[in-house]
């Protein structure tokens, strides 16, 4: 008797990716603001589903990406996106999908892709998943997209590693761009001009 | 033909959009900056607002509310074309209402009613280059931007000064984001200009044949270069007012009413002329 055949996920690669880049789009224009992809993420089974919901939105075969010790999360990401490898300072984005001491965060911001003067776009986007977004600790935002002063309650873990990205104080327009997101499908993006004040 | 049924949504195929939104996000992060991007081939022109179209392609979803004006007109060429292709291989709810709208596509004019935090405007930019007066070679222009070099952009506004008596700039009048890049908000006029520092909503801008891409997001500083002693000036139209709706306060198209000879005004903002007309029940 023949068996059903059921694809592995139901992410619609048109509609579904072009629903998480404006939810994206949103959260990097509006530093601050947390906009959610749990909708599309659902599309997906299992713990690292909104990072592959991410991953098919901005990932193929022309940019390269690394992930932290997660051959699973690579391998999947790889087989969705064609998208390759390649070592942490060369690739376009970089997957940190467990919450990591900060030593070692530091490390990793410090010798992934900045950008150059005349290209500072070639840098990296780091995206994170924390356990939470939101939380107890009181961060106070300024800078583009940001109406003045923003203050919003987060997981200390996501205001530490803005705190260590602003400590390197990688001169403008260099600098690296953090998205993180977490189980329940929040994103908040932080652009490289956004300061923890 | 070109409809929905033989393209991909939104015309362009994943891969495109991809790269297109990518290079958005980067210019989010780094407003005023101009990120290149492989601009693709349109059954439009180049020079005829691919740029802008590409970026509306990208990011336009179904529920998206699409309004597309030509120098504040919603009924012109190049808008009504626009809008064509975009519904046809999407469907999505084209409107003239730009309250109503989610993504406005725009040449040369920003809306009068303010835009929300909730609206993109993605304006099409011919020459998105502001250097390109001073300097002919892009590689040259770029490692201007690279070193913040901008001395020859002063110089040529203090020229225009001493040959004019004022900056003659009309539209493209180049302004500085974030302190850092000496930016082209596209031919909007200088009136217009005012309008990108610190806005609600995010500014898209697109350049189809130069193939770039750069964007101003909300709550960003703007500011139109000038000089300490010689303050930056827009169009000035006090006294003036439509003789449709009878706005005051707006951009206001010049016209030689052709019975009396006499120059007559009106709205530039077709749209939004319209909007008051109906809801103050004057007629044309």
């Amino acid at each position: 008797m023949a068996e059903e055949i059921r694809s592995v996920y139901q992410f619609d690669f048109v509609h579904d990716g072009q629903k998480v880049f404006r939810e994206l789009l949103s959260a990097m224009a509006n530093p601050g603001q947390i906009r959610n992809i749990r909708t599309q993420a659902e599309k997906f089974a299992g713990e690292y589903a909104p990072f592959l919901a991410l991953g098919c939105t901005l990932l193929d075969n022309e940019e390269k990406m690394y992930v932290e010790k997660n051959p699973r999360l690579s391998s999947e990401l790889h087989s969705l996106t064609l998208c390759r490898e390649a070592d942490l300072d060369l690739a376009d984005y970089i997957f940190l999908s467990s919450e990591m001491n900060y030593g070692s965060m530091e490390q990793i911001l410090k010798n992934i892709r900045h950008g150059t003067y005349a290209d500072p776009q070639e840098s990296a986007t780091v995206i994170l998943l924390c356990s939470q977004i939101g939380g107890d600790d009181e961060m106070t935002l300024t800078g583009p997209g940001v109406n003045g002063k923003l203050t919003i309650n987060v997981y200390s873990y996501v205001k530490k590693v803005i705190q260590i990205l602003n400590g390197l104080k990688i001169e403008y327009p260099l600098g690296v761009d953090l998205v993180f997101a977490d189980g329940e499908g929040n994103l908040l993006g932080i652009p490289r001009l956004v300061q923890v004040i | 033909m070109i409809d929905a049924k033989h393209y991909n949504f939104a015309f362009l195929d994943e891969g495109s959009k991809r790269e297109i939104r990518r290079s958005i996000l980067k210019a989010v992060a780094i407003p005023g900056y101009q990120v290149p991007f492989g601009s693709r081939e349109l059954p439009i022109g180049r020079g005829w607002g691919t740029g802008g179209i590409q970026i509306t392609l990208s990011i336009i979803g179904k529920e998206d509310i699409l309004k597309v004006i030509d120098q504040g007109n919603d009924d012109s060429v190049n808008a009504v074309n626009i809008k064509k292709l975009v519904r046809e291989c999407t469907d999505v709810e084209v409107t003239t209402d730009s309250e109503k709208a989610t993504v406005i596509q725009s040449r040369h004019r920003i809306p009068e009613i303010p835009m929300r935090n909730d609206q993109i405007l993605v304006l099409q930019v011919p020459t998105p280059e502001p250097l390109r007066i001073v300097e002919p070679k892009e590689s040259v222009t770029k490692q201007m931007h690279a070193e913040a070099e901008y001395s020859g952009m002063w110089l040529s506004l203090f020229e225009d000064l001493t040959q004019y008596g004022k900056i003659s700039i009309s539209s493209e009048y180049p302004v500085m984001v974030e302190d850092r890049y000496v930016t082209n908000p596209s031919p909007i006029p200088r009136y217009d200009n005012w309008k990108l520092n610190d806005s609600e909503t995010l500014y898209l801008f697109g350049a189809g044949r130069e193939k770039k891409i750069y964007a101003i997001p909300p709550h960003t500083k703007v500011v139109s270069m000038c000089f300490e002693d010689v303050p930056f000036e827009t169009e000035d139209f006090a006294g003036k007012c439509c003789r449709l709706c009878g706005a005051t306060g707006v951009y206001l198209d010049e016209l030689i009413d052709e019975k009396t000879g006499e120059k007559v005004y009106e709205c530039n903002d077709t749209g939004f002329c319209r909007g008051r007309r109906m809801r103050y029940g004057r007629g044309e």
